[in-house]
């Protein structure tokens, strides 16, 4: 049988046969005139026919023939991205069936991760891992947000987004000490056992008769205006401490030093925003950030590409801070410290009015204080510092608060905690090493263990 | 690559296409020449110096050779190219064997090579050849500039022949869809050899888990599988970085319409040594046949033990010509020990007449052949024999091979790329095929059933007749997400030299 091999080429017409779905035409070539259009017959589109002597019917077919080009080659890289786009889920999805999630996340983290003390803890890789999983926030009334619940073998949080302290009782008649502050405290770093409040615990139930329950509600990135609320929301609902530890000063900086103004929450713009239901424009190259296609170019390329060194991470002039809003350091730091005494003093009448201790403490720097540094927190010291106006900031409110500490009596500032000791102790420039905790919770029994601190 | 080289290289791509579209020959190849200077000049005008002063002395001598043709001539010549290369290449390895800070050691440390000068000497030393044997060869002192710097080729091949290359710097060529097409698709196959490939073996899938950290890092305790994977692996991190170089030269050349020699045709997939030789590096295998080897074995003939004396030295000069290197000249003497072992194979195999079924005999050869070429490159890449001997050493132990030393993403990525390099391979084979199926039922014009590799077949041809009709839309989308992660990232490419600029 002869003819056509298949059906559905008996049925084009030569035009349809061509890419283009122009048919060839041998003279076209000569009747152009002009090289570079000559060329374009050729090389772009060899199907196109502009066999014509006129003019101006060769422009209309040359524009023709050229928009049958560019909607060819579009629809092309519309229908080889969705392809490829298709590909990649696939690939993506096969993925996370076959690895083990915590192979995916441990080590991809922040530098923290890899701070030699970690490597010789048995712990510290599970303890990574649990602690992306653990950092989901959910919305909670009136301070914003806290950790959703999340039960891990060293991270516990409970549904009111308290983390665990191991060993607490909680019973009636227990020695209560609420502890409140930002991650410092919560404990990044630390597991469940190695927490400030933990040691406390342990501290405690060693010194006392009867049970001791020490409760954490510290959260990341809260203020002490959020931990005052916290205290609040307690007592309100007739759970009140014997004693009641503040130890924050970073999250009101670095709201500061975000916003410019003092007494506000952190990442307020972004807050602000989200409740106002302002967005920011999503543009064409966002979108193609958010497929899987990129995320695999972007795995791929991270792979076979280092670092500009030229271009690292932006400048701090490059970022929108207080000084960039041309606002001076030492008064939004006076603002800062001002804000932060009126909260002692309201602490204080609460301590009076509901008859429990409080006591506030200055959490220790990288930056501040005389700790002989061991190399890897010099390297920490030197990224702190390198956000000069961060730097600044943070300086002259410990400054300003530790100027009217002697008129406050139960302010103490823990920067020179470390000074003693040689060993590692930081794990970036905010965070410590369980074994830091431990000796930040031993000063600040130091201080809580006085007669008066006792029930009332 | 940084702003200035992408400057350089946009001025010489100029200077190139316009040179080429010049109706006039003489024009054309000033401007070429002026390309290739400018590109060379990049690595330092010292560099350049010595090429037109190589180039000079080598076009006097090819006159003076054409003149009156002496082996005193040609001798003259041959030391001459020869001395400039000892000096830069060989001098240096050897005052470096003197202790650190001695004078010997610094003068050897401050000896610094010009780019490509092993090709364009031998590139010199060919021209000499050819004129000797009475080759019809007779280039203008600017063609003969012109072949001894050709951009494209300058800085590590192919090492191209005058017989060749005159011609083609002769004759005006028009704008050749061919070659736009073909020059085109070589250069992104060389940049995905070269750049993806390459490096991903190279340096691993993690940091300090690829192929050099297996030989730079590692001071002993290599398992047997270890030092085979480190060896099949280093021979496809060469194939992948140097095959890809020449696909991306020979790509770049292709578009302006010049062909350059081939350096590689599947060589992995050789199933005897001697073929592996007409495959691998093939621009300089060939010119130590066609000026080492024939001339010395023909000279020789009479004697049967003189071939296999002058292959083995010819294999041991090729192992030289890369470096003053010991484990260089006993990866050659290796290879040149493998050939004559396969020769006298050859010789036993008829007087025995073995017989096994084709598949399986070719199967069995090709295995052996990958497995002693991949272990020839552990001496290739070996830092010095002691690390050589000490990874060959696990090889022949039986008790190495219940030992792992490497990381575990290394096995994998190392053998994958192994595996999926000849399922690759196999599987465009195959498309071809299918592809030639289809065409032989059209040809004959008749209804063939509706056969599943018929109808692949006509898919196959669809696309690859519509090539850059989908070719080029995915480029250009791969290329702008590509750009878009870099921008992100503020990342750049972790270009690691080609291997063989070292040489």
């Amino acid at each position: 049988m002869s003819g056509p091999p298949f059906a559905w080429q008996a049925n084009l017409t030569p035009m349809e046969r061509g890419a283009t779905g122009c048919s060839m035409s041998t003279e076209k070539h000569a009747m152009s005139r002009l090289p570079v259009l000559r060329h374009f017959y050729t090389v772009a589109d060899p199907f196109c026919d502009i066999s014509t002597q006129s003019l101006t019917l060769k422009m209309l077919l040359l524009s023709r023939c050229f928009y049958r080009v560019v909607a060819i080659l579009m629809l092309n890289t519309l229908i080889i991205f969705a392809c490829f786009e298709l590909a990649t889920r696939g690939v993506f999805k096969i993925a996370t069936v076959i690895s083990k999630p915590t192979e995916q996340l441990v080590g991809e983290g922040s530098p923290r991760e890899k701070v030699s003390y970690y490597s010789s803890e048995d712990w510290a890789k599970l303890y990574w891992y649990e602690f992306r999983l653990s950092r989901t926030q959910r919305y909670y009334p009136y301070v914003g947000w806290r950790r959703a619940p999340f039960k891990g073998k060293t991270i516990e949080i409970d549904q009111n987004g308290v983390r665990l302290t191991p060993g607490a009782d909680c019973s009636a008649k227990a020695f209560k000490v609420f502890t409140f502050g930002a991650s410092d405290m919560w404990g990044t770093g630390a597991p469940n056992w190695g927490t400030i409040p933990a040691n406390l615990q342990k501290g405690l139930a060693k010194l006392r008769q009867g049970p001791v329950c020490v409760m954490n509600f510290a959260e990341s990135a809260y203020v002490v205006m959020q931990d005052v609320i916290m205290l609040l929301m307690q007592l309100r609902s007739d759970n009140v401490p014997d004693v009641a530890l503040f130890y924050n000063i970073g999250g009101d900086i670095y709201a500061a030093y975000q916003s410019g103004r003092a007494g506000v929450v952190e990442n307020l713009d972004q807050m602000a925003a989200k409740f106002e239901g302002r967005r920011k424009p999503f543009t064409f190259v966002d979108w193609l950030r958010s497929t899987n296609s990129y995320m695999l170019i972007d795995y791929l390329v991270g792979k076979l590409t280092v670092a500009n060194p030229q271009q690292n991470e932006p400048t701090p002039r490059q970022l929108l801070t207080y000084e960039s809003m041309g606002i001076d350091v030492a008064t939004l730091s006076d603002l800062i410290a001002q804000d932060y005494l009126r909260n002692y003093k309201i602490v204080n009448t609460l301590a009076h009015e509901y008859g429990f201790k409080p006591f506030f403490f200055l959490p220790p720097n990288v930056s501040l204080g005389n700790k002989p540094l061991t190399s890897e927190e010099q390297a920490m010291k030197h990224e702190a510092e390198s956000d000069v106006a961060l730097y600044k900031l943070a300086t002259a409110v410990y400054q300003a608060i530790e100027r009217e500490s002697s008129q406050y009596q139960n302010l103490y500032s823990l920067v020179h905690i470390f000074d003693r000791y040689d060993s590692l102790m930081w794990i970036d420039g905010g965070h410590v090493t369980p074994s830091g905790n431990q000796v930040i919770a031993a000063s600040i029994l130091d201080r809580i263990q006085t007669p008066s601190s006792d029930k009332k | 690559m940084m702003i200035q080289d992408i400057g350089t290289l946009s001025v010489v791509l100029l200077l190139t296409a316009v040179g080429w579209r010049l109706p006039s020959t003489k024009e054309r190849q000033i401007l070429f020449l002026a390309a290739s200077y400018l590109f060379y000049a990049h690595s330092g005008i010292g560099f350049l110096s010595i090429l037109i002063i190589s180039s000079l002395m080598n076009y006097i001598c090819g006159c003076a050779l054409r003149r009156k043709v002496t082996a005193s001539r040609l001798w003259i010549g041959i030391a001459l190219n020869l001395l400039p290369l000892a000096f830069f290449k060989y001098l240096p390895g050897l005052l470096e064997l003197g202790p650190a800070g001695s004078w010997q050691y610094d003068l050897g440390r401050q000896i610094i090579m010009p780019i490509g000068m092993s090709f364009w000497t031998f590139q010199g030393l060919s021209y000499l050849f050819d004129v000797y044997f009475e080759e019809d060869v007779d280039p203008s002192l600017l063609e003969f500039c012109l072949y001894m710097a050709f951009w494209p080729s300058v800085a590590s091949g192919p090492i191209c022949r005058l017989p060749s290359m005159l011609p083609q710097f002769r004759q005006v060529s028009p704008l050749n869809w061919d070659d736009l097409s073909v020059g085109s698709l070589r250069f992104i196959q060389g940049v995905m050899m070269k750049f993806v490939l390459a490096q991903i073996l190279g340096t691993g899938w993690l940091p300090g888990e690829g192929i050099t950290a297996g030989f730079d890092q590692m001071k002993g305790g290599w398992g047997g599988v270890d030092v085979w994977l480190l060896g099949i692996g280093y021979g496809f991190l060469l194939f992948f970085d140097f095959a890809g170089y020449s696909h991306m030269v020979i790509g770049i050349a292709r578009i302006f319409a010049i062909r350059l020699p081939e350096n590689f045709n599947r060589p992995f997939l050789s199933t005897t040594p001697s073929i592996f030789w007409t495959r691998w590096h093939m621009s300089l295998s060939f010119w130590i046949r066609d000026y080492v080897f024939n001339p010395i074995a023909t000279a020789g003939r009479r004697y049967s033990w003189w071939p296999p004396v002058v292959l083995i030295i010819s294999m041991t000069l090729f192992g030289l010509w890369h470096g003053a290197k010991w484990t260089f000249i006993v990866y050659g003497l290796y290879h040149g020990l493998v050939l004559v072992i396969h020769r006298l194979g050859q010789q036993m195999q008829r007087q025995f007449s073995v017989r096994l079924p084709r598949s399986v005999g070719a199967f069995l050869s090709w295995g052996a052949t990958f497995g002693l070429v991949s272990l020839g490159f552990i001496f290739f890449r070996a830092n010095d024999w002691t690390q050589a001997w000490a990874m060959l050493s696990a090889v022949f132990t039986p008790a190495a091979y219940g030992h792992f030393a490497m990381p575990r993403h290394f096995y994998t990525l190392t053998s994958t790329i192994a595996v999926g390099y000849f399922v690759v391979t196999a599987g465009y084979a195959l498309l071809l095929s299918w592809r030639a199926r289809y065409h032989e039922a059209m040809s004959k014009r008749r209804e063939p059933a509706a056969h599943f590799t018929l109808i692949l077949g006509a898919v196959v041809d669809f696309l690859t007749e519509r090539l850059w009709w989908w070719l080029a839309p995915a480029l250009s989308m791969l290329a702008f997400l590509v750009v878009l992660v870099m921008h992100t990232r503020r990342a750049v490419i972790a270009v690691t030299p080609a291997i063989y600029t070292l040489f």
